[in-house]
């Protein structure tokens, strides 16, 4: 390098002005351009590495261990295909580039095409546990470069975080609410100006009136009472009421007024093939209409439900179990023989009690028993016979 | 010339990861590196003969 420059100096002074300062322009430019090179070198060389290494995040299949209501998925496996319980999922949806995921529900999808959906039947709202699943980042890394990662943290930098306020609407039958139909939102919006349109198939196979039933503003739970829809179908609703009235009365089963009035309504619904016996429940087809957040458009979900045209008999409240108790182990085989299971339950004068008593076996065995509850030195209340097939699989 | 191509083969991959302003100093860099380059090669005999007429005047 030195020689060539001690050959090439002596003959720099042939060459012109203009030429000897581009020399000089270029010596300069390329000394700055190593300079700069080198100065530079680490950081692009951890740029080159950092290209070499990708990552791609999607959403991920929730395991029933990780959901944050795992006792119940593993206690109560999903056994129902209603919509409503079908497990809430995320799908990416990729456009432009940039990846969104969005909730992917059964119920969900049903809802946000506008129904139809079919409703809910229980005595209370239900806690929507299926939907109760958190979403999971499936994060996924190559590593193409020549040396070992060890990633030690993962950074959410979160751009923005906003509420989702659009309301989530499921028409819910409620069974002790006869010709009502209760208008849950599982959104964290209200739902403004909600109207139900209803229409109840009429006996004489006629065209159903739809009737429609101002409800206002629900930001939780709303109710629309549907007796006109009912009314517009041909049954007699004060002849209804007034048989609802006489089955809440405390102690009113064997009083006259009682059987009148459940004669009368039996009277009311044999034309729709109904008995408060067997079952009350007409078809309803309809319609909610509402606003979501601040939007002024109409939002319309399509719904069928069946809801009791009154109240049936036999409905009671829903009561726990107030224990359960040691589990009692039977004989495989044996005649005549006993368990006996220490108690410590109190029923109060005129209140009802339940509790459990789990059996099991060594090996899967037939067993009829009768159940006999001690509650005095001498009393006690005994079961019909039960005849229990006890399966106890044999583990490998 | 096979060492040239070596070092260009093993720095080009990497270029792209520096700034863009140190990107175009390297463009400029070499271009004008070229220029000069091809103007020392077409102005060698010019200068060559200037340097001899240079190198005579000086001796006589």
């Amino acid at each position: 390098m030195l020689d060539l420059l001690d050959r090439l100096l002596p003959k720099l002074g042939g060459y012109p002005m203009w030429a000897r300062s581009l020399f000089v322009g270029a010596i300069v430019l390329v000394l700055a351009s190593a300079g700069t090179y080198a100065l530079y070198f680490n950081e692009a060389s951890g740029k080159q590495d950092a290209a070499h290494i990708s990552i791609d995040v999607t959403p991920s299949v929730l395991t029933e261990k990780a959901a944050t209501n795992a006792s119940e998925v593993l206690r109560q496996p999903q056994l129902s295909k209603d919509p409503f319980d079908a497990h809430l999922d995320y799908a990416d949806v990729r456009s432009g580039g940039h990846a969104h995921f969005v909730p992917q529900q059964d119920y969900l999808a049903s809802a946000r095409a506008g129904g139809p959906v079919k409703a809910l039947t229980g005595l209370e709202p239900l806690p929507w546990g299926a939907a109760n699943r958190p979403a999971v980042l499936d994060v996924k890394v190559a590593n193409n470069t020549q040396r070992t990662l060890f990633f030690t943290e993962a950074i959410l930098d979160v751009r923005r975080s906003a509420p989702d306020r659009r309301p989530v609407l499921v028409p819910t039958v409620l069974l002790d609410r006869p010709r009502r139909l209760t208008v849950v939102n599982y959104g964290w919006g209200p739902a403004r100006d909600l109207r139900v349109t209803a229409r109840v198939p009429a006996t004489d196979n006629g065209e159903a009136r739809a009737t429609t039933v101002r409800v206002g503003t629900i930001d939780h739970k709303g109710e629309a009472d549907l007796s006109r829809a009912f009314a517009a179908a041909g049954l007699d609703v004060p002849t209804l009421k007034r048989w609802e009235a006489a089955a809440s009365a405390p102690d009113s089963f064997a009083t006259p007024s009682y059987r009148a009035e459940l004669a009368r309504v039996r009277a009311v619904l044999a034309p729709f093939g109904l008995d408060p016996e067997r079952g009350v429940e007409l078809p309803v087809e309809g319609e909610l209409q509402y606003r979501a957040g601040n939007r002024t458009a109409l939002a319309a979900l399509r719904f069928t439900a069946a809801i009791p045209a009154t109240q049936p008999l036999g409905l009671g409240d829903y009561q726990p179990p107030t224990a359960r108790y040691e589990t009692t182990r039977l004989s495989v085989s044996g005649t005549s023989y006993q368990r006996r299971v220490p108690l410590a339950q109190r029923v109060r004068p005129g209140q009802t009690d339940r509790f459990e008593i789990p059996v099991s076996a060594a090996e899967s065995s037939e067993h009829v028993f009768r159940v006999r509850l001690v509650y005095g030195p001498k009393e006690d209340v005994v079961s019909e016979p039960i005849t229990l097939d006890l399966l106890v699989p044999r583990q490998p | 010339m096979m060492g040239l191509i070596d070092v260009l083969e093993r720095i080009a991959p990497r270029l792209e990861f520096y700034p863009g302003w140190a990107r175009a100093l390297f463009s400029v860099a070499f271009v004008v590196f070229v220029v000069a380059v091809v103007v020392f090669v077409a102005l060698y005999p010019r200068a060559q003969r200037a340097a001899d007429r240079e190198g005579s005047a000086g001796h006589a």
